[in-house]
């Protein structure tokens, strides 16, 4: 077999790939990247492009004060105590570098912070991401250290007697060759929304859910490390976006009518959920409903509170492409979404009633979104309901890493000259995760693997 | 190769006429010939047949035609009157039926009946020797395709703007009388509908909404086209809405219009719409969206909401 | 009464193409990842027959989808209104330039699997590569009548009626023997929206194709196939400017030089 030798092989090009190339090429290191589809940029490209960083000097502009420390807090909260603090202690510490590090390399970012749930200022920094993976890819080939094959699957580590990972076995144009990679192999490959049966054994609850992911996510790495005995963390936490109408392939962006007073109600006609929750949470409980769909209810004076520059907030929008059901009646509506037309009533009827009251509607709902708004009736006519489901847009989870990106086995040890980032990682989000922090952790930990691989020693022959 | 261009009298002045200039424009060397239709002999038609510069008119007379027929039937009686006119099946023949739905659908029938190939709607027509190429749109018109007829003959409906009349006559009138027994039509019922304005067809003016317009402002629109003394057009987002029917519908997957002015209020202006605007006629554009395309192909335009224009424009022409 | 809904899809306006291009041996190859759904055509033949369905539980739906780019998606979105049978038909949507041929074929397939069905509905284009020729030719090979541009189809009793305009008139036909019904656009039978369990469950479904015969019927040669030329029409847009009132004067004022009678 035709054998490539190199420092360093990285599996996967999107943006936990090329931070991993650009890095290490700069430290002097031969890169190979390896893309398994005809384009790079996975799922990174199709993003929304939120990347959270604290301390940033955009923010300041913003005046908004913002640190390490707190970002590292506002994590540890949102994962619900079950993430591993060592990583996200090392993405809090290495964060505001790695903001620098993309300007520098040519990333642009917007003017714009946003602010999401769980974070306690708002740190939201935003990109065009497939122009950022392009940035760092142009980056990484002009330093001459970097080759990139595209169409070119890594299919299994190869392995020294002693146990360490010196590269892998790879299909390019028909053939099956070998690279070799003196200092570490990274695994870079994203998740596996592409993967339905992985999915299903894991989270069979999102059997019905739309999945949004770059086409080639369909767990190679994961399934790669797993072979090798490499401990995996997260699985069950695998969660979609609320407000995805399953049958609009057009819109990927949620559609969040709840968060301007609308109500969900699943397809018995009942509410189900606090629906000023987050979008993830909310996707969880859609899950567990029949079918996995409800309906996002509300009346004209909802629909013409949107904002169609805002992407979850456009519904004139999406009512003009003909997504929203629409009827005079609540009685029609119930009919033409074939809900219990009582139930569904009463419903609606004893939210309104509660909210003119100012009492709290069951669920335990306060405000419109978080802690914000206050909660409307939904009572002047047209309604319309918008069919919702979950949409997974990536797996936050996946292979255990030590703070040297270093994948760890199911007995706590290191593999050796194997390193792992970006979507294939598990334990850094836990139960939940921070908008921006999914992208985020691509740059950062991406940019530590080439760091880490650059000042490993050369060990294989 | 031959050309012969065939006209049902009762689908009228504009059908003649635009058949005419499709013959008109393909006649090369050759010239073209004309084969009128209908129950009862038109000295005009002929006359116009004639100075088109047709080299001969066939004036073809079943008395069993009539207003309205099924295509069928009048394919029926072209085929018997092609039998007379046309030497042999197999000689290369490009036949032409007046651009349009009711030409299109008459193209395929008559292939059907003479095993002949049907064109149907061409974007461009052209004759290589003994071969026809035929240029036809895809895709909703982001591709073209060309076709190519060796032999026999070929059915095909070509838009060519308006005929000239100015040529020497040199053209004989043959009379055809025909008595192939034509299938019934259909036995229809038929009502007024509610229509206060007239068809688009043969319309001077036409003032058109798109998908920007709600159902309060196709009324408006409708107030302004009885006041302009025009009529009123939809583009098919439209018509779906069902803010204006279908028969109202312009663009390529509906009337094909040549008005003199053609408001667009609130019409972005995409490609299906335009094909059913006439290259000669003016485009007045209205739209909020600076950036709409519209405003590409328009002789004047105004950047305004049609909530605030339409109303003014109602106003300064209240008697 | 039996209906068969014959649905080719089209490729989706919003999108840019998907490469298309003629192989050196003339075929038509698609490539990429083409969105196709259905043409507005294509939804209001099948809203007609659901329509009928729902105004008569006796009435059967069978439905053909042309192959063609995601085919497999395309059907799913058709099997959610639930027609009693869904297949995909085993002709190219992109074949339907060969309209003698392309109506042949599926004539035959009609005549075979669907002898008994009175109402053959298909929308008045029938795909990206039809523009009309179709349905007439199709009428033709089944050795039928074709009532075109249909808008509206109801029962009355058990009688069905057809109804399409003509100018200021409403035409209505009532259904007395096996007929082609093409269908064109209409507020009235804009396609409803499925219901989410039926989406769900459809996506569980597996589907079958039905061959069609092959055909030799003499046809054109299909010589080039290219993008379209981007067509300038000289527009040296005259802009107006003003408030609404100062707008309103102008246009007037252009439309009497002009020559508009106002």
């Amino acid at each position: 077999m035709t054998r490539h030798d190199c420092d360093f092989l990285v599996v996967g090009g999107g943006l936990a790939g090329f931070a991993a190339a650009l890095t290490a090429a700069q430290a002097g290191l031969q890169v190979v990247v390896l893309e398994k589809t005809a384009h790079t940029g996975g799922s990174s490209a199709m993003s929304g492009g939120c990347l959270a960083f604290a301390g940033t000097d955009l923010q300041r502009k913003h005046g908004i004060e913002d640190s390490s420390p707190l970002l590292f807090s506002d994590m540890v909260d949102v994962g619900k105590g079950e993430c591993d603090e060592s990583l996200v202690r090392l993405y809090a510490d290495n964060q505001l570098h790695t903001y620098e590090w993309l300007k520098r390399n040519g990333v642009v970012f917007s003017d714009a912070i946003e602010a999401a749930s769980g974070q306690s200022v708002p740190r939201v920094h935003n990109v065009d991401p497939a122009d950022m993976v392009r940035q760092l890819q142009n980056a990484a080939l002009a330093t001459g250290n970097v080759t990139l094959w595209l169409q070119s699957r890594a299919r299994r580590l190869l392995r020294e007697a002693d146990g360490r990972v010196v590269g892998a076995t790879v299909e390019r144009e028909g053939e099956t060759l070998v690279v070799h990679a003196r200092r570490a192999v990274l695994l870079a490959s994203g998740g596996f929304v592409q993967d339905r049966a992985l999915i299903h054994r894991f989270a069979p609850h999102y059997d019905n859910a739309v999945f949004i992911g770059g086409e080639g996510n369909e767990g190679d790495g994961l399934r790669m490390a797993w072979a090798l005995g490499a401990d995996v963390r997260d699985l069950p936490y695998i969660k979609g976006t609320f407000g995805k109408h399953p049958i609009d392939e057009h819109n990927h962006h949620a559609c969040l009518a709840v968060y301007k007073g609308a109500i969900a109600v699943n397809q018995e006609g009942k509410r189900f959920v606090d629906e000023s929750q987050s979008y993830k949470l909310l996707g969880d409980a859609v899950m567990q409903q029949s079918d996995g769909v409800g309906y996002q209810i509300l009346d004209h004076g909802i629909m013409h509170s949107g904002d169609n520059q805002i992407r979850i907030l456009d519904f004139t929008r999406r009512l003009e492409e003909g997504l929203f059901v629409q009827a005079h009646t609540l009685e029609e509506l119930a009919r033409l979404i074939d809900v219990p037309q009582e139930v569904f009533l009463a419903q609606v009827s004893a939210y309104n009633e509660a909210v003119r009251n100012g009492l709290e509607p069951e669920f335990g709902r306060k405000h419109l979104v978080h802690h914000h708004g206050q909660l409307r009736t939904i009572e002047h006519g047209p309604f319309y309901a918008y069919p919702s489901t979950a949409a997974v847009f990536g797996t936050y989870c996946g292979v255990v890493v030590d703070a040297g990106l270093r994948a760890i086995d199911v007995f706590g040890e290191p593999i050796e000259g194997l390193l792992a980032a970006g979507e294939m990682i598990g334990g850094f989000h836990g139960a939940a995760y921070m908008t921006g922090s999914a992208l985020g952790k691509a740059a950062v930990f991406g940019r530590l693997a080439g760091a880490s691989a650059a000042a490993m020693e050369g060990g294989s022959k | 190769m031959k050309r012969l261009v065939i006209i049902p009298q009762v689908w009228g002045a504009t059908a003649l006429d635009t058949a005419l200039s499709a013959g008109q424009h393909l006649a090369g060397d050759g010239g073209f010939s004309v084969l009128l239709i209908g129950s009862q002999a038109c000295a005009l038609d002929q006359d116009l047949a004639c100075r088109a510069g047709a080299e001969t008119v066939y004036q073809a007379l079943h008395p069993g035609l009539q207003e309205g027929d099924d295509p069928y039937a009048v394919a029926c009686a072209v085929s018997e009157a092609l039998a007379a006119i046309l030497p042999s099946p197999r000689e290369p023949y490009l036949v032409l039926l007046p651009p349009g739905t009711a030409g299109e659908e008459l193209a395929a029938l008559l292939a059907d009946l003479l095993d002949g190939q049907p064109l149907g709607r061409c974007l461009s027509l052209s004759v290589e020797g003994e071969a026809v190429i035929a240029e036809r749109a895809a895709w909703g018109g982001r591709m073209r395709i060309k076709l190519q007829v060796e032999s026999g003959l070929a059915f095909a409906c070509l838009r060519a703007g308006r005929a000239v009349y100015n040529l020497p006559v040199t053209a004989s009138i043959c009379t055809l009388n025909l008595h192939t027994s034509l299938p019934l039509g259909w036995v229809l019922q038929t009502h007024e509908s509610s229509e206060r304005l007239p068809p688009l067809e043969g319309a001077s003016l036409v003032v058109s909404g798109g998908r920007g317009v709600n159902e309060a402002g196709f009324a408006l629109l409708e107030e302004l086209a009885l006041r302009l003394n025009g009529t009123l057009g939809g583009s098919l987002p439209a018509v779906d809405a069902g803010r204006v029917p279908v028969l109202r519908q312009v663009g390529v997957s509906g009337k094909f219009v040549s008005p003199q002015v053609y408001l667009a209020v609130g019409i972005s202006g995409t490609l299906q719409h335009l094909a059913g605007v006439s290259l000669d006629s003016q485009i007045v554009a209205i739209n909020q969206d600076p950036e709409a395309d519209i405003f590409k192909v328009a002789a004047v335009g105004i950047v305004a909401e049609w909530q605030s224009l339409v109303p003014a424009l109602l106003e300064a022409l209240a008697p | 009464m039996k209906i068969l809904v014959l649905l080719a899809g089209v490729a989706d306006m919003r999108f840019a193409l998907h490469p298309i291009r003629l192989t050196p041996d003339a075929q038509i190859l698609e490539e990429g990842t083409a969105r196709r759904l259905l043409s507005p055509f294509d939804e209001a033949a099948l809203e007609v027959a659901l329509k009928l369905r729902d105004g008569n539980p006796d009435t059967r739906i069978d439905v053909l989808l042309l192959e063609g780019p995601n085919t497999e998606n395309l059907l799913r979105s058709v099997a959610a209104f639930c027609p009693d049978s869904l297949q995909a038909l085993g002709i190219q949507a992109a074949r339907l330039w060969h309209s003698r041929e392309s109506a042949r074929q599926i004539g035959a397939v009609i005549d075979q699997h669907f002898p008994e069905h009175e109402l053959v509905v298909v929308g008045r284009e029938l795909g990206d590569l039809d523009e009309g020729s179709l349905p007439p030719l199709l009428a033709r090979s089944l050795r039928r009548r074709q009532f075109a541009m249909a808008q509206v189809a109801q029962w009355q009793g058990d009688r069905l009626l057809l109804m399409r305009e003509r100018g200021t008139r409403e035409e209505w036909l009532t259904v007395d023997q096996p007929l082609l019904v093409s269908v064109t656009n209409d507020k009235r039978n804009r396609l409803r929206h499925p219901l989410m369990k039926n989406v769900m469950a459809a996506k569980r479904r597996v589907f079958t194709c039905l061959p069609v015969p092959v055909a030799v019927t003499s046809g054109p040669a299909l010589r080039a196939l290219e993008a379209a030329p981007v067509t300038t029409r000289g527009g040296q847009c005259q802009m107006l400017g003003g408030d609404s009132a100062h707008q309103a004067q102008a246009l007037i004022g252009w439309l009497k030089d002009q020559g508009v009678h106002l």
